[in-house]
């Protein structure tokens, strides 16, 4: 899959995955509130049913003039009698302050309080207040069952959503697909004329046959870009089915043969260079990897450097740096640079995959380039690694 | 030290008296008043055979509130009538209609107090769950 399909289908499954979830909690607290006040309800039914049969043991009881009058009453249940004056006759409910005697019922806490008034007052109660706890083992059954539901609704829709997700970026697919088959083929166009401008060109100035030599420098220049460009595309290209060769480099020799590649360059520019290459400075990579890191810098350091600038370039055991004195860029810029086909400037030449590929290359060995820039003063990329 | 110690010494007989005497002064106030009660009022119903209980019964089913209750006997004793009295009109066709009480108010609002105590079912009520059985 390639990367920018990949981060498609990552944003559509969050986007979707987001609403579906939010869809479902709504749904959820609905059902939570609903199935609570069912619960409530029930509840409720039953302390009407107890306090309407207290209410015939009050009537049968303020008949009798026993010693003791003994009132029947659920074990689950907290009975409180109270006169017209809300004293209690017997029974004291701890949440007696705290109840409103304009409601029937009313949840106070974890308590649920039924109040029934009784008239004519028996035995003298004016109230019967009942009291008992909110089902709690039916509110838990209720959040285990909404968990479970979200849980297997999640997964059911995270499949769905990826499903949805490769049909979704199918044509997306398609159209990298159709690019990547072009460039192929351009590439391939393109490698034999360039390999035969560059080999004759060598041939020449090895003979020393011709007396223009600045436009020999220029076509030179102008072939080697096309080679860079060449190298770059078949990179990208093959890039998702890349089989690294990774082994011990030598860095530095890698990058002194790389300034001596850009050299016609630099001299074109008429750029004062500074080398501070640290001899020995040996990394595990892959060799491919590593030349289009120095060679992506590299371009664009000259590409971007203004004539008779200055190009710094410094390889220590931990890093690699190159400073340019060239257009720089502003911090807007800088954000969405390493994205494949910008370009901090359009006048100059390039399809703007250089530091795509530049970022590709950190990402995969775990470096860390850092930017630092100013508009019209300069750029210096820094890129860090672990010795 | 031995000056306090001689001093509570000294005084123990008279704060013994005073812890004996105080709860049997306190108990002896009701207990007084319901022999009151028994001698003003109980005694006559109870020959007449008038159901003081049940009178009772019916102030608590009307009015429910002590308070209440309590001015409505005064009310009745100082004035008795078939039309104020909490017993319906038959009843005074077995029992006769009380004289006015010739006793102070004081006097009276103690007694109904008493009255209401004897008779009263806050003690009486049990409440028993049902698993107790």
């Amino acid at each position: 899959m390639f990367r920018s399909e990949k981060k498609s289908l990552y944003r559509f499954l969050s986007i979707y995955l987001l609403s579906t979830f939010i869809l479902f909690a709504i749904g959820a607290s609905i059902f939570y509130t609903l199935e609570k006040h069912h619960l409530i309800d029930k509840q409720r039914q039953m302390m009407t049913q107890e306090a309407e049969h207290l209410q015939h043991q009050l009537i049968a009881l303020h008949k009798s003039f026993a010693k003791k009058l003994p009132i029947y009453i659920d074990p689950a249940y907290t009975l409180t009698l109270l006169d017209i004056d809300k004293q209690p006759i017997t029974g004291s409910s701890t949440l007696l302050k705290l109840i409103d005697f304009t409601r029937e019922y009313q949840s106070i806490g974890s308590e649920l309080v039924y109040l029934k008034f009784v008239e004519p007052y028996y035995l003298g109660t004016a109230y019967i207040v009942l009291q008992t706890p909110l089902d709690q083992a039916g509110l838990s059954q209720v959040k285990r069952t909404i968990i479970l539901f979200m849980l297997a609704a999640g997964l059911f829709f995270l499949l769905l959503g990826l499903f949805l997700g490769r049909l979704f970026i199918a044509p997306m697919r398609e159209a990298i697909e159709t690019m990547n088959r072009f460039i192929q083929d351009t590439t391939h166009e393109l490698n034999t004329p360039v390999s035969t401008i560059l080999t004759n060109l060598e041939l020449i100035q090895t003979m020393q046959k011709c007396d223009a030599k600045e436009e020999m420098q220029r076509i030179e220049i102008a072939s080697k870009t096309l080679s860079r460009i060449y190298d770059d595309l078949t990179y990208l290209k093959l890039n998702h089915a890349y089989h690294r060769d990774i082994r011990p480099l030598d860095l530095s020799s890698l990058l002194k043969e790389r300034i001596a590649y850009f050299a016609t360059a630099i001299e074109a520019k008429k750029l004062q260079l500074e080398e501070h290459v640290e001899e020995g400075v040996v990394l595990e990579m892959d060799h491919d990897d590593a030349l289009r890191l120095i060679d992506n810098l590299l371009s664009n350091a000259v590409k971007y450097n203004r004539t008779g600038g200055k190009l710094r370039i410094e390889l220590g055991a931990t890093r690699l740096v190159i400073e340019d004195s060239g257009i720089g860029m502003d911090t807007q810029t800088l954000q969405y640079i390493h994205e494949r086909f910008r370009r901090a400037n359009s006048s100059e030449g390039g399809f703007g995959i250089g530091l795509d590929i530049v970022h590709q290359v950190i990402k995969a060995y775990g470096f860390e380039i850092t930017f630092n820039s100013q508009p019209h003063k300069g750029t210096e990329v820094t890129v860090q690694w672990k010795k | 030290m031995e000056k306090i110690n001689n001093t509570a010494h000294r005084y123990s007989p008279v704060l013994l008296c005073i812890l004996v005497l105080i709860p049997g002064t306190l108990k002896a106030a009701p207990q007084q008043e319901t022999v009151s009660l028994q001698k003003q009022c109980l005694a006559c119903h109870e020959a007449q055979q008038i159901p003081s209980e049940m009178i009772y019964r019916r102030y608590l089913m009307r009015y429910s509130s002590k308070q209440t209750i309590k001015k409505k006997i005064f009310s009745y004793l100082q004035h008795p009538s078939v039309s104020t009295s909490i017993m319906p009109a038959p009843f005074f066709g077995k029992f006769p209609l009380k004289k006015a009480t010739t006793l102070d108010d004081k006097r009276l609002e103690r007694l109904i107090e008493a009255y209401i105590a004897h008779y009263d079912v806050d003690g009486k009520i049990v409440i028993v769950t049902q698993n107790e059985d």
